[in-house]
């Protein structure tokens, strides 16, 4: 029996022919799948080059369900390297692009990786410089006000 | 037909759109929603939210909210670690390992631990079981006789510490209990003083 493809279009208008129960770890296209069998599903926030790679997640985490139960446990172990190895192959910028088709797409797991990898990358940020710029975040404090929560949070280590 | 499908492809836009949070992936764009953000910050170590809450006013109210706070617990709970502490030479040290890596790898007997902090203090002493989070000294019993010794609440992840009062009493021991009341979230410290000796 021949898999259920379904089609996504990135902003670019390109389309990508997924097989549905790759697509459907996704619960917004899980949901549009149901609503609107056949149709090709425009994701015209998303471009082809974050598309690619959310397939390629979703397709390496799928779980097969040709009635013969639980395949996918026993490699779990491997499952987490492969996605520790995937995020780590991703710049900054990319990374925060994939988080946010995550969160959009509503992908729980693939959400859940991308925020561990940019905490860790944060994590080792020295000072909150580096941390604004990341997240594009304006410095409302001055200097008095900086150096009050750094008093307050002065650990002696 | 035709005409049908195109409004169903408007409606599967609209719906599309709708779910959207707030500003789209693509080119890295502008901001991020604060709820992504704090889905990024339950997850970064404990000493780090102190440093973030220098990074702009709205992220220094936000990360001493309780709301963020409960939050930051759950995350960390998911993945629990186990917390090594001892005492040598003038310094109170902890150190961690996630308790995976010691049930993946039960074959070898080495664990790698991070070292999370450590507090100055030059009396030897004994600590009970972690309270949410925190731990303390045992026995005022053990301090009686050292100079300057005091009783001590500390937070193993961030390396801050609170001495406690020292109790007058005519009793011969003080036994501290430290609890969490989760309803009205807070820490409480019971106090009790006994004759018996020990």
């Amino acid at each position: 029996m021949s898999k259920k493809m379904i089609v996504l279009k990135s902003s670019e208008g390109v389309s990508f022919v997924v097989e549905e129960a790759v697509a459907r770890q996704s619960k917004i296209i899980s949901f549009l799948v149901e609503e609107f069998p056949d149709r090709e599903l425009p994701l015209t926030n998303m471009t082809s080059e974050i598309l690619r790679k959310t397939i390629e997640y979703c397709k390496k985490h799928v779980v097969e369900d040709d009635g013969g139960g639980d395949s996918s446990s026993s490699s779990s172990g491997d499952l987490k390297e492969w996605d520790v190895k995937f995020v780590a192959e991703i710049d900054q910028p990319r990374l925060m692009d994939l988080l946010m088709a995550a969160n959009y797409l509503d992908i729980p797991s693939l959400l859940d990786v991308t925020c561990q990898k940019v905490a860790d990358t944060i994590a080792a940020c020295n000072d909150e410089k580096e941390i604004r710029a990341t997240f594009n975040i304006e410095n409302d404090f001055t200097e008095e006000e900086v150096e009050a929560i750094r008093m307050e949070n002065q650990y002696p280590i | 037909m035709k005409k049908q499908k195109q409004c169903v492809s408007k409606e599967e836009t609209r719906i599309i759109s709708s779910t959207t949070s707030t500003k789209a992936s693509g080119e890295n764009s502008g901001q991020i929603p604060m709820d992504i953000i704090l889905e990024i910050l339950s997850r970064v170590p404990a000493k780090s939210i102190a440093r973030f809450r220098c990074a702009s006013k709205d992220w220094g109210v936000t990360l001493c909210r309780p709301y963020f706070t409960d939050r930051f617990l759950k995350m960390s709970s998911l993945s629990p670690c186990l917390l090594f502490t001892f005492h040598a030479e003038g310094k109170w040290s902890f150190f961690s390992s996630p308790e995976s890596l010691l049930i993946s790898d039960r074959k070898s007997s080495r664990v790698a631990v991070h070292r999370l902090s450590h507090i100055p203090i030059d009396y030897p002493i004994r600590v009970c079981v972690p309270v949410c989070g925190l731990l303390w000294t045992k026995d005022e019993w053990d301090l009686s006789g050292k100079k300057d010794a005091r009783m001590m609440i500390c937070n193993p992840s961030t390396g801050g510490f609170k001495l406690l009062p020292t109790v007058k009493t005519k009793g011969r021991r003080v036994l501290t209990y430290l609890g969490y009341d989760p309803t009205e979230k807070v820490y409480k410290v019971l106090c009790m003083a006994s004759c018996e000796k020990l």
